[in-house]
């Protein structure tokens, strides 16, 4: 159909809009009602736009893969053109779940943001969605660079939204610090790749044609052609593209919060409010994730070229390394922690090192349980940082120990922690348990035993964690008697609604698998579709 | 000169001045370390005996024998809360990165 290509645009389009008109409305309402009810307003309709995006790409889409230009500015034969977003299976599943978990915080924020400042937030939320979207859906390295500055730049200020408290301005620093020379070097990495991605030429009748080019579908061409030898300028592309997947890698290690590039996240999560918590512990730690899929199994992994294969097995056994090594650290730093925020914030560190490990395998199975984690994860690490964010309302305090008798407050609060907690620890029947079951099955499958018992282990060490925590909550007494703030109407609906999606993704396991995961495994596999649907207009 | 020699020149330069900064800062760095201030905790390690079942009793005790030293060396030499140290891991994580891949790559 005619308007679906434009939903690609609109979807980043939208968010971005909404930020900037925020700033407008507010001074011209004076009414923060008025704000908050935009910000909703473009929220959903984006969350409705990469819902239509997903069902799309997965269902209807002939390559499973589409391409939007903007402005029109199709990209010549040696991919030089315009800004392009190019979103296959994958691309449109971290959409929908970005968007999904902006919604989610938006609609829990009417409660729980208030005062001054609060244009500013939602101003900063939808910059952080149009960031993220335009992550997942670009078909260009640059643009991929500018994206996560637009990202990064927005979850810096979220990050510092209590400007008045010493710990939350640290905090930010420290991120924005660590970021900041997270994304120059990948810039430097992308200065170096171009000019060697530029240097390589090929022969189309009578022509050369040089592919100068920073499009992921270009990039991924001129390695597979390097394999059949119809290109010149391959003496560069080797040296460069180690040096490069050296660079990027580190960055994208950074941002996915993997170790030793971890440490910003354990001051940054828990210093955010809660909201916030939940985006960059459930979505923005993905974007980094999402890069390394990207360009491992979209630009390295469809090439023969002996160098690159070489390259691609020695990144991928990094990841599986780093990813184990996150994971078994992050495991012991759960079991001493006395803050409630850093806890769940150190757990994020420990499934991310699950995910690499899922990646890093390099096996369709491994692939599939990776991308059903990240949903499990995104939906569970949300709700538990927004069901903690409503207990830490109520009793004033982040404190494991005196986080007590949540349960006699408020049964939806405490359903909420004891749901994601038994789902992150990767318990029977929740959505955790089945992504960790396939994640297992996955590495038993590729022979990696060792890592079967990493995972175990660590989720062992996750529910002693989580079991202090639980106890606390629901068989003893509250410490204190008053009740600082009772969470309201909109926090009760998005924990009760992320409660169900977290169970149904454990209950309906096969079909999510069947149905989602599997044709979203599918598309990222498919490589050939990447880039047909670039240059097929 | 072709571009693959020139790649090598330019990044040959560098890599000195950087290594040249970097071995001052570690020079400097040393003597104004920042020491993390948080005293180890390890939750569960103060349960009462009696409280524990079996399978606790032994895991807890390994933890008090081994885990101590672990959770030591983390918190004081890695997760310290300083950004000074912080960098330091991560920098010296990406020259070790590409030296890999280089390695290997070249192999």
């Amino acid at each position: 159909m005619l308007w679906e290509p434009y939903m690609l645009g609109l979807a980043s389009l939208l968010p971005i809009l909404g930020a900037f008109a925020t700033p407008f409305i507010w001074v011209a309402t004076r009414r923060r009602g008025v704000v908050r009810a935009w910000a909703l307003v473009i929220i959903t309709a984006t969350f409705l736009v990469t819902l239509l995006n997903l069902y799309h790409i997965l269902y209807r889409s002939r390559l499973g893969v589409e391409t939007y230009y903007f402005g029109g500015w199709i990209l010549s034969l040696n991919f030089q053109g315009g800004i392009v977003y190019t979103v296959d299976g994958l691309s449109a599943l971290l959409g929908l779940v970005a968007a999904g978990l902006v919604l989610a915080a938006a609609v829990y924020s009417v409660d729980y943001i208030h005062g001054s400042g609060e244009e500013w937030y939602y101003t900063l939320l939808m910059g952080l969605l149009a960031g993220l979207i335009g992550i997942f859906y670009t078909g260009d390295a640059f643009n991929l660079f500018v994206m996560l500055e637009v990202a990064s730049v927005s979850a810096y200020a979220l990050v510092a939204y209590y400007r008045r408290s010493g710990p939350a301005i640290e905090a930010a620093l420290k991120y924005a610090i660590v970021g900041s020379i997270a994304t120059t070097i990948y810039f430097i990495s992308l200065v170096l790749l171009y000019t060697s991605i530029s240097q390589v030429s090929v022969r189309v009748g009578d022509e050369t044609v040089y592919l100068s080019t920073l499009n992921i579908a270009g990039m991924q061409l001129a390695y597979r052609l390097a394999a059949a030898g119809g290109v010149s300028g391959i003496n560069v592309l080797t040296p460069a593209a180690a040096i490069f997947i050296s660079m990027a890698t580190w960055v994208f290690m950074t941002k996915a919060a993997l170790f030793p590039n971890h440490f910003w996240l354990p001051d940054a999560h828990p210093a955010a409010p809660s909201p916030v918590s939940a985006l960059l512990s459930g979505v923005v730690v993905k974007a980094g994730i999402y890069a390394i899929i990207r360009f491992i199994y979209t630009v390295y992994m469809p090439s023969s070229y002996q160098p690159i294969v070489s390259i691609t097995d020695t990144l991928m056994n990094t990841v599986v390394v780093v990813g184990a090594v996150s994971s078994l650290v992050a495991g012991f730093m759960l079991l001493v922690q006395e803050d409630v925020k850093r806890l769940i914030a150190y757990s994020t560190i420990m499934h991310m090192g699950y995910i690499a490990m899922g990646i890093g395998i390099g096996t369709r199975m491994g692939l599939e349980a990776s991308i059903y984690h990240i949903l499990t994860h995104a939906t569970g690490k949300a709700l538990l940082f927004l069901s903690a964010g409503a207990a830490i309302m109520i009793t004033g305090t982040r404190s494991i120990n005196e986080l007590q008798g949540i349960a006699e407050r408020s049964r939806v609060v405490a359903a909420g922690i004891i749901i994601s907690a038994l789902s992150l620890a990767g318990t029977f029947p929740f959505g955790g348990f089945a992504s960790k079951l396939v994640l297992y099955l996955a590495f038993i499958q590729r022979g990696a035993y060792i890592l079967a018992v990493i995972l175990i282990t660590t989720s062992a060490m996750a529910f002693a964690a989580y079991a202090k925590l639980l106890y606390g909550l629901v068989f003893k007494r509250p410490i204190r008697s008053e009740v600082k703030a009772r969470p309201g109407r909109a926090m009760n609906t998005v924990i009760v609604v992320l409660s169900i999606i977290v169970v149904l993704l454990g209950v309906l396991a096969p079909y999510v698998l069947d149905d989602l995961v599997g044709p979203v495994a599918s598309s990222v596999l498919n490589y050939d579709n990447y880039y047909r649907s670039v240059l097929l207009r | 000169m072709d571009l693959f020699t020139m790649i090598l020149y330019v990044s040959l330069l560098m890599t000195i001045p950087m290594a040249v900064l970097m071995l001052i800062y570690f020079a400097c760095s040393t003597r104004y370390r920042a020491k993390g201030g948080e005293a180890p905790y390890t939750s569960g390690l103060d349960y009462p005996r009696e409280d524990l079942s079996v399978p606790d009793v032994f895991f807890w005790s390994i933890a008090r024998v081994h885990g101590r030293r672990i959770y030591v060396f983390l918190r004081e030499k890695i997760h310290n809360g300083v950004l000074d140290n912080w960098l330091t891991w991560m920098m010296s994580w990406l020259v070790f990165l590409a030296v890999l891949v280089m390695v290997f790559t070249l192999m």
